[in-house]
């Protein structure tokens, strides 16, 4: 039994559904012109007029927009409503320059609690649901995002935040929570905490699902949480720049559904900045169709995906994205290879020794990029014989090898030491910046 | 005169940087755990620990809430009358019963003997192949 949220317009024919775009594309550029400085300068530069707008296809003659352009224009600058208009403001945490500020008019909140009220309608959450929200609450987009998003189609919400969790796994216990919504790390250190109190997840637990996100992980690490705690893993995605958490996967768990009539995502080349065809990898492009404070035109996500326009074996129409492979910033060059830590990742998950701790160092030796990945003994892994662990230590080495083309050096390191984190995991140290 | 038997070995992982040593001894002094014979086999940037002790399971449980990952194996001790003739004997035996040795340490002679810890391919069968020659 499949529920929809918006049945009509989540089953919309394609070609129906390109017409809506067609016409809130057109809406949207005339709006954006008459409404603020920043995109008539950069509609003028593009010599693109509102009415060269006709239909969706249109859409590749309007110039990118850039996370540079939100911080050139920090903090207001590129909004096309005044101070009066906006009802919220979130803002990241600027860790790389300045922060970004985003900016919420009534009818931006609510399409973004619609937007979640369907991905939640869509991996089975319900009103019989107990929705513990471990996104942390704040500046950050994660917390309040879900929390309105549950409270929409009924669900009944805990606000935990993220941290304290000793008391997050007594909540859950009490409050028979059936489903948790938190980045990936942030439940692996949940299970690891509950593991120590005793708490058997699977069993001690109403817990049925996991709506993880805001940081990278692979589906290995899927595969990993769900064989251990019993239950359904789901995908989530969004960015503070698009409003926050949007869009999960369905009950398929086969890529995430990008609601069409809000939002249009293209895949481009990131180099060459042209479109690339359905299942092709490049760099997520999105344009968001109804938003009024901050709205914005082919925005450069900066995340590389693949999109798939064919329909969902749920039903729904609308264009999926597969799993975020990486990030084009987060991409590291070592020894001339490109390499995304989520790969390092997916390798070291496939080893079923190995726990999920791990994190990467790249460091100079002279000329040379030297990579080295530490991983956490776990007692799965230790044996009496150091004949075996350098065993299976080469062996890390060469799996390592042989998917990032680059030679890494492996080191075990004691169980405890590497960094757990509450919120987007710091898997990276580049020490080649110090130099 | 021999005489051998099948203890519980401690193993533990530790990285080779200072105040590891410290730290497994400090949790086991304040565990009141005895350690009868104990080495570290290193391996670049880590080490493992390896010990005889006299109360393998407390000692086990502190390491453990120590943070410390390990370990418990079932392994051959050895009285020894004297380190110099037993130890070419039990190698000889070891030898002509095709059984290899992993690793071996001896112990801090707190008893009155020598006593030699072995890993070797199957304790069961050592143990016996060494109190039949006994």
């Amino acid at each position: 039994m499949m529920d929809y949220w918006d049945p009509l317009v989540e089953r919309m024919p394609e070609d129906e559904l390109r017409e809506h775009q067609s016409k809130r594309l057109r809406h949207l550029v005339d709006y954006v012109y008459h409404h603020s400085t920043f995109y008539r300068r950069r509609l003028d530069e593009a010599n693109v007029r509102p009415e060269d707008i006709h239909g969706i296809e249109d859409i590749t003659r309007l110039p990118f927009t850039t996370k540079q352009d939100l911080r050139d224009t920090y903090p207001m600058g590129m909004f096309c409503v005044d101070q009066s208009q906006v009802v919220r403001f979130h803002a990241s945490s600027g860790t790389t320059g300045k922060p970004t500020v985003v900016g919420y008019t009534h009818s931006d909140l609510k399409y973004w609690s619609l937007s979640l009220a369907r991905a939640l309608t869509s991996i089975g959450c319900g009103r019989r649901d107990v929705i513990q929200v471990g996104y942390g609450y704040g500046l950050f987009t994660g917390g309040l995002g879900l929390h309105y998003g549950a409270e929409m189609i009924g669900a009944s919400v805990i606000p935990t935040s993220a941290g304290n969790t000793e008391r997050q796994i007594e909540l859950m216990q009490d409050l028979k929570t059936t489903a948790i919504a938190c980045t990936p790390s942030y439940f692996l250190h949940i299970m690891e905490v509950a593991e120590g109190m005793g708490v058997d997840i699977e069993r001690d637990t109403q817990l049925k699902k996991g709506i993880f996100g805001a940081e990278p992980w692979s589906d290995e690490t899927r595969k990993r949480i769900e064989r251990e705690s019993g239950i359904d893993a789901y995908d989530i995605y969004g960015t503070s720049e698009l409003s926050g958490p949007l869009f999960t996967e369905c009950i398929h768990k086969c890529g995430i559904h990008i609601w069409g009539d809000m939002f249009y995502p293209e895949v481009i080349d990131p180099k060459t900045q042209e479109p690339v065809g359905d299942g092709e990898k490049g760099e997520l492009v999105i344009t968001t169709l109804t938003k009024e404070a901050l709205p914005l035109i082919r925005y450069r996500i900066g995340d590389i995906t693949i999109l798939e326009s064919e329909r969902c074996e749920c039903g729904r129409t609308h264009p999926r994205i597969m799993r975020i492979l990486g990030r084009s910033d987060d991409m590291l060059v070592v020894r001339g290879v490109n390499i995304f830590p989520s790969q390092v990742e997916d390798v070291l998950m496939r080893i079923p020794e190995v726990g999920e701790h791990f994190q990467i160092i790249v460091d100079r030796d002279g000329a040379l990029d030297v990579m080295t990945v530490q991983v956490e003994v776990t007692p799965q892994m230790f044996s009496d014989r150091v004949g075996d662990l350098m065993r299976l230590k080469n062996h890390i080495a060469a799996r390592l090898r042989s998917v990032l083309n680059v030679s890494t050096n492996v080191e075990l390191v004691e169980h405890g030491t590497l960094p757990r984190s509450m919120g987007k995991a710091k898997k990276v140290i580049d020490r080649r910046k110090n130099i | 005169m021999i005489r051998s038997e099948i203890v519980t070995q401690i193993s533990l992982f530790a990285e080779n940087k200072p105040g590891r040593m410290y730290k497994v001894f400090e949790t086991l002094m304040q565990a009141d755990v005895e350690v009868l014979a104990f080495t570290i086999a290193e391996a670049g940037t880590f080490g493992v620990f390896h010990m005889v002790v006299d109360k393998p399971d407390e000692a086990y449980s502190a390491l453990s809430n120590a943070g410390f990952t390990v370990s418990r194996t079932k392994i051959l001790g050895v009285e020894l009358k004297s380190i110099h003739d037993s130890l070419y004997w039990i190698s000889k035996k070891l030898a002509e019963n095709d059984i290899s040795v992993d690793y071996a340490y001896t112990s801090m002679s707190k008893q009155k003997n020598p006593y030699l810890v072995m890993r070797v391919s199957d304790s069961e069968r050592a143990k016996q192949v060494l109190d039949e020659g006994a």
